[in-house]
């Protein structure tokens, strides 16, 4: 058979007819590279677990996911960046509860508006909260703590990693709940916290588990930690030493508002199943995170959830970033 | 022996083929970064951190370490040639090392960068084996109070030694203290003088600054001489340094080690106070404080040797105490913990083959440095021989890259054409930016720990007296004035000084 003139422009015309129904499928789909935004340089916690996520979803998505920092202001830099980017599901962005919850509580002119600007997609983990002091301390408990506190007022000081932190205001909560005046100290971050609580230079520290865990105990003691449910076996929650207070943070994804639900909760899916990999969750575990994910209701139920909880506090701090 | 044990299970580790083609690769990408303008070991590691998830821990760390101080020995390359530093520690060499180059001794300034690098990097790797717990431990003294005073030391130090104008110096260094102030308080979480430009929030990048200031004023300057405005001023001499200069070089390197050494592994801006302390040592005690700033070689050689050794010793927090000391550090916990290994004073004991086969390669690595650093000498030398015309185009293209990178935004890059501005003006009226550079680093440091210290002590200011270190070095300071206020000393102050550099 011999392949006639007639016989290639019918070929031709197959394959540009294909090509025409293949696009109207793909219409749905997310055009290009998939790239999700971690405000943050990259090394941190949030961009671990991003490109643990980007690694599986490019096999779920079939399309290739990168994972691009743009680290500025707290985050905030790459949140405007995400905001003006396509809605299509090609652009997505790691949040946190500082960006979603606190900022637009202390900014009165903030660059973004977390309801109206972005979509949430799903929650990817979340991190508890502790309380240590340095392991030559001689307070054990929370009970302890209190009582050290009330004997020792002028040692009543309490380092976080940042002002207007979540683990800054969750020290309030502490404060409020022992009934103790303390002084917040606030560190330029993580490392420069832990040197100080091992070296002794200040009697408490409040950070996430993630930042801690390594140290305890050579260095530093873990009195208590945040969650609903312990996160060590021989450390107990806030909550059984009476205090009742709680809380988490966590890292989750949203992707400019205005995308398709379709898209939303095809990178929803992928997510969830990324997160529930087995080697993920591993790596999140060992990182002193918990791998718990939600789908995009659930987050949107946390963001909530969240704002409720910590308004409260936030307001009552006085705390301003202007 | 204990320690010999250690480091025979280290080497057995770094020199299996797989982790020494790791070695050579980490530091051959450093030298390479080093030696291109604005692009750091921070950016290199952050692009290179996803290819290691395939690689052992191990090979990942010990490659990801050489890139790092790699990078410290390739960063020399472009201070002394172009007067480009590309990051704080190696301002101070562009003083002297750019000068040589001007004067066709580039060769033996990298030379001596090279020489001094490598035997700095030998007795840091050492002392990270032999000494890291308890330098460690050392580090943990350093509370707000001991920082705070350390610095106030190394600035009224700096004053007390500057050169020409006191006047300048101390301008200078107010200017650097008014620039360092910009960005989001650290105590406080106020943003200031930030004028709603959320780039502004994180202060202004050192990078930019240190590029606008040294390397785009640089062009303005060498641009408006008109014709001839080759680098090179002299003739190409050779790269070999003669008898004499080896021998003048030998202290000032052993002088800049020890600096390097200690200070390296104070947590924050460890490297940076090793190179200007080990430079300001040298012209303190030199014969002919003059010849500094004019390309002196023991100039080069000392804050040289210092940040190489700093660079190695700033590992002693992160592989003993889990405690990055810098950005880059930050990255490299990041790598560990990707691997499932939580940085901190439980990796000796639970992965002793990481943590001594990561320093055996920091040796090995040194090693491999100075083979390929050598050689290359002649090459980058003759990139001054280059015209002037056709290369700071190419200088003004990879500024432009690197200081994209550093943040991956445009903002960076237009903030650099506003300081290189202000840098020329700085040269028009005849102001070194040296002292200005020490303020902007250690002034923010110094108004948090100061700040923090009184918040501690809930207002009461004994306590900067009352801590041994901290009143140690204000006591150290206040000699120095009285010193400098001698009649005696003034006078010798007043010939000593008449030169123009820091």
């Amino acid at each position: 058979m011999k392949f006639t003139l007639k016989r290639w422009r019918f070929c031709s015309v197959l394959l540009v007819l294909f090509t025409l129904f293949a696009g109207q499928c793909l219409a749905q789909d997310i055009k290009g590279p998939i790239k999700i935004v971690v405000p943050y340089p990259a090394g941190g916690g949030s961009d671990i677990v991003a490109r643990l996520c980007a690694d599986k979803m490019k096999d779920t998505l079939g399309q290739p996911v990168i994972v691009e920092n743009k680290p500025g202001a707290g985050g905030r830099v790459g949140t405007e960046y995400v905001k003006g980017l396509p809605a299509d599901g090609s652009a997505m962005l790691v949040v946190n509860p500082a960006l979603f919850v606190v900022n637009p509580l202390v900014f009165s002119k903030l660059s973004y508006d977390p309801e109206k600007d972005f979509e949430p997609v799903a929650q990817i983990m979340t991190y508890q909260f502790v309380l240590s002091v340095p392991a030559t301390s001689p307070i054990k408990d929370i009970k302890g703590l209190i009582e050290w506190l009330k004997k020792n007022p002028k040692e009543a000081n309490f380092g976080s990693p940042a002002a207007g932190s979540l683990p800054h205001f969750f020290g309030l909560l502490v404060g409020k709940a022992a009934g103790i005046e303390m002084v917040h100290a606030s560190y330029n971050g993580s490392a420069p916290l832990l040197t100080a609580l091992m070296g002794n230079q200040i009697p408490m520290g409040i950070d996430t588990f993630e930042s801690e865990s390594a140290h305890h105990p050579d260095k530093i003691r873990i009195l208590a930690t945040s969650g609903t449910s312990r996160k060590l076996p021989d450390v107990p929650t806030f909550k059984e030493q009476g205090l009742d207070i709680e809380g988490v943070g966590w890292n989750g994804i949203v992707v400019p508002a205005k995308t398709p639900k379709a898209i939303i909760d095809k990178l929803s899916a992928a997510f969830v199943k990324a997160i529930k990999s087995p080697d993920v969750s591993e790596k999140i575990k060992q990182m002193g995170s918990d791998p718990i994910v939600t789908d995009s209701q659930g987050f949107a139920a946390v963001i909530k959830q969240d704002r409720e909880k910590w308004t409260p506090v936030v307001q009552a701090s006085g705390f301003k970033a202007e | 022996m204990d320690l010999y044990s250690n480091l025979l299970l280290g080497f057995n580790t770094a020199v299996t083929p797989m982790n020494l083609l790791y070695c050579f690769g980490g530091v051959l990408i450093g030298t390479l970064i080093g030696v291109l303008p604005g692009i750091g070991p921070v950016q290199t590691l952050a692009i290179l951190l996803p290819t290691t998830y395939s690689l052992s821990p191990i090979s990942a760390l010990i490659m990801l370490a050489g890139i790092y101080y790699g990078a410290q020995y390739g960063g020399s390359t472009t201070s002394i040639l172009m007067n480009l530093p590309g990051e704080a520690s190696s301002v101070v060499t562009c003083l002297d090392g750019h000068q040589m180059a001007r004067q066709g001794r580039a060769g033996a300034a990298l030379t001596v960068a090279a020489l001094g690098s490598f035997f700095a990097g030998c007795v840091a790797t050492l002392m990270i084996a032999v000494l890291s717990i308890p330098l460690a431990d050392i580090s943990l003294k350093f509370g707000p109070a001991e920082y705070f005073s350390v610095i106030v030391f190394g600035l009224i130090g700096s004053i007390v030694l500057a050169s020409g104008s006191i006047i300048k110096a101390i301008g200078m260094i107010v200017v650097g203290l008014l620039l360092g102030m910009v960005g989001t308080d650290v105590t406080s979480g106020a943003q200031r003088f930030c004028f709603g430009v959320s780039e502004l929030a994180d202060g202004i990048g050192f990078v930019a600054l240190a590029m606008g200031l040294f390397g785009i004023s640089d062009i303005i300057s060498s641009l408006e001489k008109g014709e001839k405005r080759d680098i090179l001023k002299g003739k190409l001499t050779g790269f070999m340094l003669s008898k004499k200069e080896f021998l003048t070089c030998i202290p000032a390197t052993l002088r800049g080690t020890l600096s390097g050494c200690l200070l390296g592994i104070l947590p924050g801006g460890g490297a940076v106070l090793a190179s200007f302390s080990a430079y300001m040592l040298e012209k303190k005690i030199s014969k002919d404080p003059e010849s500094f700033g004019k390309g002196n070689i023991k100039g080069v050689a000392a804050p040289e040797s210092a940040n190489n050794a700093a660079a190695q010793t700033s590992f002693i927090p992160l592989l003993t105490l889990g405690i990055p000391s810098n950005v880059v550090l930050a990255i490299m916990a990041g790598a560990m913990m990707i691997h499932g290994i939580q940085p901190g004073p439980r990796v000796i004991t639970s992965n002793p083959e990481l943590f001594w086969g990561v320093i055996a390669s920091m040796w090995i690595g040194n090693l491999m440095l100075i083979i390929l650093n050598l050689p290359l000498i002649g090459i980058w030398v003759r990139l001054l021989s280059v015209p002037y015309r056709v290369l700071y185009p190419a200088i003004l293209v990879f500024c432009c890259i690197g200081l994209y990178s550093v943040n991956n935004n445009t903002f960076d890059i237009g903030l650099t054409a506003l300081l290189g501005l202000l840098g020329y003006i700085f040269i028009k009226l005849d102001c070194e930016p040296a002292p200005l550079i020490l303020g902007f680093v250690l002034g923010p440091m110094m108004e948090e720990n100061f700040r923090r210290c009184m918040l501690l002590s809930h207002g009461d200011p004994s306590v900067f007296f009352t801590r041994p270190l901290s009143l140690s070095f204000l006591l150290l300071s206040l000699i120095m004035v009285v010193a400098a206020g001698l009649p005696a000393l003034k006078k010798k102050r007043e010939v000593a000084f008449q030169g123009d550099d820091l």
